[in-house]
């Protein structure tokens, strides 16, 4: 009854626990990449169908569902027929950053209106029909470029947060809790194959036990999780928000 | 001494047979090798999509003649990975996800036919170069396996595309 009653409260602080963390749920070049895949197949697909590389259209679909333990995160690819406009990279920064203050937000919004510009030149270029094949590729190897960096760059401060929300000893607990619970999982396994063997049964109890003390002090961890405090987040963005500024200033449209 | 010129005879006309069978683009029929297992496939549209229902990511968008079930699937959100982890799959499938979106929009913008092959190709072997990772995910059992596959995996994909670039 204890025990289930532990579960029970661990499920709960769980849920809490991811409520309260953000994980953006698509990424930003994913929109920019989505947006524009219906205009650029219109006009060049037919081409392409006849020598056979392309039987159908792009399905830009991505869908996409995560369990970890009792908790659920989702997130699905943004299926928008055109560019993004600057309200919607600001509701996309509002649903999946919105814990950050909001001189970080902006400078984050600068950078993917900025990405969003940048990606839209590279594209009006890559599309002029009066260029060679080769100069096409500089143009998608650009874009492909801008693609990872944008990538990495969001993955950065993502990974910043959670530094921030979740301390290191709460990780390492909850790594021990994993421990434990595979341990007892296998412990079960063979449980359930070979009978109960007197030597399983007594390490399993004293799994238990750990798992019992694992389970209490995880309870009692939520109230040391700290709220992260402003000047705190925004310095250990700058150097990510710096770097990604200066690839973005690097980036020649003049060719 | 004859007997043996016309056995050499026939053998290189069925080496050669071979290799030129092997050189010759036929029908569209791909290979890639997962996990040292060698499958077959067609491809059905121009960028094959990513799907995953939680613990398994499957390849969508390919035909395979040899099988009837899609055998590109992987089992890679284990539970007992760190978040930090997880976090690193999903932004490196993303990257892939991407990536063989973007080269699908260049590839319809190729004119000459060289350059369409030349770049297919390219394609292929970024698909290739994400069917490794998941296996390679699939198969890993700490969380310092995941980032360090993750890295590299994007690391060789990127060096691919500087490749094609000297061609």
């Amino acid at each position: 009854m204890c025990k289930l009653l532990l579960r029970l409260l661990l499920v709960g602080f769980l849920s809490i626990g991811t409520a309260q963390a953000f994980e953006p749920s698509y990424s930003f070049s994913r929109i920019l990449l989505d947006a524009k895949a219906g205009d650029l197949i219109r006009d060049n697909i037919s081409s392409q169908i006849q020598t056979g590389l392309i039987s159908s259209s792009i399905n830009g679909d991505l869908f996409s569902r995560i369990e970890v333990f009792s908790t659920a995160i989702e997130f699905r690819g943004c299926d928008c027929g055109k560019s993004p406009s600057k309200a919607e990279i600001n509701e996309y920064i509002e649903n999946n950053f919105k814990e950050f203050p909001d001189n970080v937000k902006s400078e984050l919004k600068e950078n993917l209106v900025r990405t969003k510009n940048i990606e839209e030149e590279l594209r009006r270029k890559m599309f002029n029909p009066d260029l060679t094949d080769e100069e096409v590729l500089i143009y998608a190897r650009e874009r492909e470029k801008l693609l990872k960096n944008a990538l990495e760059y969001e993955a950065e401060i993502t990974n910043n947060f959670y530094r921030l929300i979740k301390p290191e000893a709460y990780r390492e607990l909850e790594s021990s809790f994993r421990d434990i619970h595979q341990q007892q999982e296998n412990l079960e396994y063979q449980i359930a194959s070979k009978g109960i063997l007197e030597d399983a049964f007594k390490q399993y109890e004293q799994l238990e036990t750990l798992y019992q003390k694992a389970v209490r002090k995880l309870i009692e961890k939520p109230l040391e999780v700290r709220s992260p405090a402003q000047g705190e987040i925004r310095k250990l963005n700058q150097s990510a928000t710096d770097k990604y500024a200066e690839y973005l200033n690097s980036i020649s449209l003049t060719q | 001494m004859n007997a043996e010129k016309i056995i050499t005879f026939i053998l290189c006309f069925f080496v050669s047979m071979i290799a030129g069978c092997s050189t010759t683009p036929s029908a569209n029929l791909k290979e890639l090798n997962v996990g040292g297992k060698k499958i077959k496939y067609v491809s059905q549209s121009c960028s094959p999509s990513i799907k995953w229902d939680g613990f398994d990511v499957s390849v969508e968008g390919l035909e395979f003649p040899n099988s009837s079930d899609n055998p590109l699937q992987f089992k890679v959100g284990k539970v007992d990975f760190e978040e930090k982890s997880i976090r690193k799959i999903k932004s490196t499938i993303f990257y892939y996800d991407g990536l063989l979106t973007s080269t699908c929009q260049t590839l319809v913008r190729l004119n000459n036919e060289e350059s369409i092959m030349a770049y297919s190709k390219h394609r292929d072997e970024v698909l290739q170069s994400l069917t490794t990772y998941l296996s390679s995910v699939e198969a890993a059992k700490t969380d310092k396996e995941i980032s360090q596959i993750s890295e590299m995996s994007k690391v060789d994909v990127e060096a691919k595309n500087s490749n094609l670039k000297k061609q």
